[in-house]
């Protein structure tokens, strides 16, 4: 039983370690051009 | 150590670390968080406005007041500094106390899930402090309607107490933090009922009154509701969103993580865990779940097919209802919810850890971090994405040749947002109100993809057909308007003729008085206070004072049980 539990729960945590690392890391500041500054836009 | 401030040091001790690790880069040193709506100046002079006796709108009524005092003492980012911390740290020893009754590690997963989501992330780049803010004081609301149920001397204290600061906050934050007490406070006794709803009425009246009398405010909710709109930020849609605590509108602001169908999915995961967990809870479950369900509805409403427009038609009629516009902020009281929940789930697996399933304990780790696993992006000041800014002096210099009668206009005039180099051209809202005396009118159209939400201001209407005029100068002289701060490196500006008297580091002002003395303000275009609404703003302050400033002796009162709220 031990096992299973280890295997599910290590399966969750290092996807969301995986992915979330991943995503994470790929984000970058994007200064606001001048079209869209006074822009309430969801771009 | 007695093991009631054993468990509140261990509750300190995680909260101060969820803190740290969202606030660091802004407590490493002096300088702002700039960024959307958050706004802090240095010094923020005193004005009627801050209380909502200008007769406009009220945007941030009273806490502008507040701040505007705070900084006559203390640096403005040390003010900014204190009330996220504070915030953080009140938010996290609240949930903590509302699951005191259980063990260490079922709080810290409360503490972590309430102060660490999507929905905290998304406000905090978004700039509502305020009303992230009146979301860290909900806990405090919750424990006050226990309190208020429970009866006995002094029980409606915290009650009054939590209420006001929450409608300080913000109004969206007031009527919340009402909604929580009312579900969680109200029991058989009718009297119960009645104090509940006085408390709610008249913490609220703070910012209530300014805008009932603002008559000479326009209103529109055309077109906003569906704007504001949650959205589904992955493949996995708004529903999915929005169960996980996130689905913002403005998708620019959202971390790389919230875009993944599978991350959103297990949060979404997370969030039924901690649903079940309510499930479990006992007692209150029926409120609690009615507190998780009202909240995710009024979130997703305008989402859903038709519920744009439905709120729409009614917001026709009834314009208190642009108080439902961007409705992923009433998703505040789910968060609450989902905390409280995940203690009673991470309690749930440790009673079923016995010989054998000694691997569950993995599970309990999990639930308690998987908060930060699911959005690393909150960390360290959404990883990078908040830096520090200072104000160039040139802005002190300017506030300086300015004077408290005196009324300026701001350019370019074209929405109420600004990029400024010294600050990271992170967008955010124009600084000038707040930081110059006098009266400062910035264009406040709401600009969305394809049209405008009109300014509310009358006097920003009038100043701008004043700009279109052949001689703009003259036209703004004869709206009292005797400055034009001109803010540069934003576009092409055209500037009214006029006197330049500072032009330096981006900022020129020009002063329109010369040749002339600046006109007297045109009646019809300036909203004005009349005595009556004057008074009728004053004592809606005064009460709500009242009640807070009686709550909290009441609360300090030696011998009072007011503060045992669990």
């Amino acid at each position: 039983m031990n096992t299973i539990i280890a295997t599910v729960i290590g399966a969750l945590a290092s996807t969301a370690v995986l992915v979330g690392g991943v995503n994470a890391a790929q984000g970058e500041h994007k200064p606001v051009s001048n079209e869209k500054l006074y822009s309430y836009s969801d771009q | 150590m007695t093991e009631r401030r054993r468990d509140l040091a261990l509750d300190l001790a995680c909260a101060a670390a969820v803190t740290v690790l969202v606030l660091g880069p802004l407590l490493a040193g002096r300088g702002f968080w700039l960024v959307g709506d958050m706004v802090f100046v240095p010094q923020q002079p005193w004005k009627a406005a801050w209380l909502g006796l200008d007769g406009a709108l009220p945007r941030a009524v009273p806490m502008d007041a507040l701040i505007s005092l705070a900084t006559q003492v203390v640096p403005g980012d040390f003010v900014q500094k204190a009330l996220l911390v504070g915030g953080f740290l009140a938010g996290g020893l609240g949930v903590a106390r509302l699951v005191a009754h259980q063990a260490s590690f079922a709080r810290a997963a409360a503490i972590t899930l309430f102060c660490w989501n999507p929905w905290v992330y998304e406000r905090l780049l978004i700039g509502q402090w305020a009303i992230l803010l009146g979301y860290f004081l909900l806990p405090w609301v919750a424990l006050a309607a226990v309190r208020l149920r429970r009866g006995g001397p002094g029980d409606w204290a915290p009650a009054a107490a939590a209420l006001v600061l929450s409608a300080i906050c913000s109004p969206s934050s007031g009527v919340m933090a009402a909604g929580v007490l009312l579900v969680l406070g109200l029991g058989r006794d009718r009297r119960g009922w009645w104090r509940a709803t006085a408390i709610a009425v008249v913490a609220n009246l703070t910012w209530a009154i300014p805008a009932l009398t603002a008559d000479a405010a326009r209103v529109t909710t055309d077109g906003v509701f569906a704007a504001f709109a949650a959205r589904a930020e992955s493949g996995a849609g708004v529903v999915a969103s929005v169960l996980s605590l996130g689905g913002i509108w403005k998708t620019s602001i959202l971390p790389g993580e919230r875009t993944s169908a599978l991350l959103v999915l297990l949060a979404c995961l997370l969030s039924l865990a901690a649903l079940a967990g309510l499930w479990r809870m006992g007692a209150d479950r029926s409120r609690w779940l009615l507190i998780a369900g009202l909240s995710l509805a009024l979130a997703l409403a305008p989402a859903i097919p038709g519920g744009a427009d439905l709120l729409e038609s009614v917001g026709a009629r009834l314009p208190g209802l642009a108080l439902l516009r961007d409705s992923h902020r009433y998703l505040a009281p789910f968060g609450l919810a989902l905390a409280v929940g995940i203690a009673y789930a991470v309690t749930a697996v440790r009673a079923r850890i016995r010989s054998g399933t000694q691997a569950l304990w993995s599970a309990v780790a999990l639930l308690v971090v998987a908060p930060l696993l699911l959005l690393p992006s909150l960390a360290w000041g959404a990883a990078g994405e908040l830096e520090r800014s200072s104000y160039p002096q040139a802005w002190t210099d300017v506030a300086a040749l300015i004077d408290a009668d005196e009324t300026t206009v701001v350019l370019p005039w074209a929405g109420s947002y600004r990029g400024f180099d010294w600050s990271h051209r992170r967008a955010v809202l124009d600084p000038a109100p707040r930081l110059l005396p006098g009266l400062v009118l910035v264009d406040d159209t709401v600009r969305l993809e394809g049209r405008d939400v009109p300014a509310e201001d009358p006097r920003v209407g009038a100043v701008a057909e004043a700009l279109e005029q052949d001689d703009p100068a003259a036209a703004l002289r004869d709206l009292g308007v005797r400055w034009v701060l001109v803010e540069q490196g934003m576009g092409e500006v055209t500037a009214p003729m006029g006197k330049s008297v500072y032009d330096a580091s981006g900022l020129e002002l020009i002063d329109l008085s010369d040749p002339g003395p600046a006109a007297e303000r045109s009646r019809a275009a300036w909203p004005e206070m009349t005595t009556t609404r004057e008074i009728l703003v004053a004592i809606g302050h005064l009460l709500a004072f009242l009640l807070l400033l009686v709550g909290v002796a009441v609360i300090l009162q030696p011998g009072s049980n007011g503060r045992h709220t669990t």
